[in-house]
């Protein structure tokens, strides 16, 4: 599904305070696949799942997405893609505080070509499968870590992606909240979806099917 | 569609910001309004003028004379067509004095009115304002009843009343009587075009082809219609004109394209004559000249303070959304995740700021047609028309460019994957 050929990634490219956060990556990530991305602080896993969620761009290598090279895709094209094919859990959440959680859920069906009707089912469902219903009217703000953890996991797939991208969702997390979020990923998971997660936790690395491991920008280890 | 709906939800996430944004537009609509009311005001009579007598020609004022004929030695002319056989190449658009005596049902004491007849091309180049009907306008059918229109009276007559003309000017009752029905009453204290003789003042620019009628200083009202509208009427009536006229106050002379200089100096020398009873008012140069001061007095003396107000509130709009587009970038980043390009988030912001300043143009103006509907405005200048609406919006699509000038900055130089890994 996904495949990684020497992938470099280089911040401020070609200015005084270059610096490499990745070096010749190559990686493969197959279809339903729950795959653990580890490593130290530094170690290059959230710029890795940024490249992987269109969120970043690389310098030099190939990105092919079920077989197609998404290279020279332009903005709009990436843009759908991250709309369609992704859902993106970011590390601290990235709700919109303001809004109240069914309408951070809708955002990425508002981006979509779906009509009114059906973002307004697909999001109730999503509501249902994550199991926050009761909190659809409040205000994002108002909500707990685990509770705007869910909410983001419920955006990320309101619009039904095939690939969910989590960077550190436990990380915020107490033991017994972690351990939930982790049983809605294992759920998605078993739906089908492809889930990668970007985690310090073993725990939560030892709940997935392969674990890719990072040092310095490099892949040190993919073990199942 | 989804653009639209992140602009409405990011207003609404920035309520009291957008609030003063549209409060500050409103100010500035408001004043712009009012210069351009106080502009248009006085330039829609010159312009009046300008349209009768063209570049190059005369306003006179006629004092009447009802018994002199037409002499050339004498050159005393009571009717247009004596003036048109003075001055060859020209047209001549008059207004008349209309000797009548009124039959109304109820007693008029004082308050018969004096009479004003226009040429159809000088009551179709300056509608004033008014306070109830219409206007005077030139009829495709011949009728015997004559439109009119009164100024505002102590008589009590309105629209769609019917007074009569039953003598003539010797008392001789008339075989039939002449109706003349109301159509229109003319607001109290309003600019009427073509002044009487004795009304003519001496500003010397447009002001002179105009009076202004109040009915707390002239107990009697004028009643103003067309001079083609009563012939026609008397006509169908009385088979021939009965009704005596004579050219008074203020004459409008456009010189023909093909009129020789050496008449120009002709009609020149005769209304310069004692002989003659047409005054000369001023001729197209000065009423250019001195109408200009007269059009931008008190204008440029407010110009400077409205000029820095737009600067001060152009500024303010610059600094506003630039305000808001950097405590937006991080929703912003949310939205890229989800789907959006980062180039459209400028196409928000300009949605945003199109709301923004189309709102404070679509209140003032409401609230300006609702207190125009409704006479609160009346004995002000304030007017409401296409180049008030055109200016005000011009004044809009500046705000809406120069509210964009730093966000597109901010948004070009920001990434949205650093804004999402920053913590605040």
């Amino acid at each position: 599904m996904i495949k990684l050929k020497g992938i470099d990634k280089i911040y401020n490219y070609k200015k005084e305070n270059q610096f490499q956060a990745l070096y010749d990556v190559n990686l493969q990530i197959n279809k339903g696949e729950m795959v653990a991305i580890m490593g130290r602080s530094g170690a290059g896993k959230s710029t890795l799942l940024h490249l992987l969620g269109f969120i970043d761009t690389f310098e030099s290598g190939e990105y092919y997405l079920d077989g197609v090279l998404v290279d020279d895709f332009r903005e709009g094209k990436r843009a759908e893609i991250r709309n369609s094919y992704f859902g993106i859990i970011m590390q601290d959440f990235a709700l919109v505080e303001n809004f109240t959680v069914i309408e951070n859920i809708m955002l990425p069906l508002d981006f979509s070509k779906r009509r009114a009707k059906e973002r307004k089912k697909l999001a109730k469902d999503v509501l249902e499968i994550i199991n926050i219903s009761e909190l659809s009217n409040k205000r994002c703000s108002k909500l707990s870590g685990g509770q705007k953890q869910r909410v983001a996991i419920a955006r990320a797939i309101a619009n039904n992606p095939s690939i969910v991208l989590a960077d550190e969702p436990t990380g915020s997390l107490d033991t017994k909240t972690a351990e939930e979020i982790m049983k809605v990923f294992k759920i998605l998971n078993d739906m089908g979806k492809t889930i990668v997660i970007v985690t310090h936790d073993m725990r939560v690395a030892d709940k997935c099917d392969r674990i890719i491991e990072l040092s310095d920008g490099k892949i040190v280890d993919t073990e199942s | 569609m989804h653009l639209w709906k992140m602009s409405k939800m990011e207003i609404s996430n920035n309520m009291i910001l957008c609030m003063f944004i549209m409060f500050q537009s409103i100010i500035v609509i408001i004043a712009l309004l009012l210069g351009i009311s106080v502009f248009t005001s006085r330039y829609d009579k010159y312009k009046a003028v300008h349209d009768l007598i063209g570049d190059e020609g005369v306003v006179l004022n006629a004092q009447h004379f009802m018994w002199a004929g037409s002499n050339p030695d004498n050159m005393i002319c009571c009717e247009k067509k004596e003036i048109e056989e003075l001055f060859p190449n020209t047209k001549i658009f008059s207004t008349y004095n209309v000797w009548a005596t009124y039959d109304y049902e109820d007693i008029w004491d004082n308050y018969e009115p004096k009479t004003i007849a226009y040429d159809n091309e000088v009551a179709a180049t300056f509608v004033p304002d008014m306070d109830d009907g219409r206007w005077l306008k030139e009829s495709d059918n011949k009728s015997s009843v004559v439109e009119a229109v009164i100024t505002n009276n102590k008589a009590g007559i309105e629209v769609g009343d019917e007074i009569y003309i039953t003598t003539d000017f010797f008392g001789e009752q008339l075989e039939e009587k002449i109706t003349i029905k109301i159509v229109g009453v003319v607001s109290d204290n309003t600019y009427i075009i073509g002044a009487p003789a004795s009304y003519v003042e001496e500003y010397d620019d447009v002001r002179d082809c105009f009076f202004m009628y109040s009915i707390d200083f002239d107990v009697r009202p004028y009643l103003f219609f067309l001079k083609e509208d009563l012939r026609n009427a008397e006509n169908e009536l009385l088979g021939s004109p009965h009704i005596t006229t004579a050219i008074s106050g203020i004459q409008f002379i456009n010189f023909d394209n093909d009129i020789k200089s050496s008449e120009i100096d002709y009609i020149e020398s005769v209304i310069s004559s004692e002989k003659c009873n047409l005054d000369k008012k001023m001729n197209m140069d000065q009423v250019m000249k001195n109408s200009k001061k007269y059009i931008w007095n008190q204008l440029d003396e407010v110009l400077p303070i409205f000029i820095g107000l737009l600067v001060l509130i152009i500024m303010s709009v610059i600094c506003s959304s630039a305000m808001m587009t950097r405590s937006q970038l991080k929703n912003y980043a949310i939205y890229y995740t989800v789907g959006l390009k980062w180039s459209d988030c400028i196409k928000i912001q300009i949605l945003q700021q199109s709301i923004l300043q189309f709102g404070a143009f679509i209140i003032t103006s409401v609230v300006f047609l609702f207190m125009l509907k409704f006479n609160v405005l009346d004995n002000t200048v304030f007017e409401f028309s296409i180049i008030h609406i055109g200016i005000c919006l011009l004044y809009v699509f500046l705000c809406i460019f120069a509210s964009i000038i730093l966000p597109y900055r901010i948004i070009n130089n920001s990434s949205p994957k650093n804004i999402l890994v920053t913590k605040v």
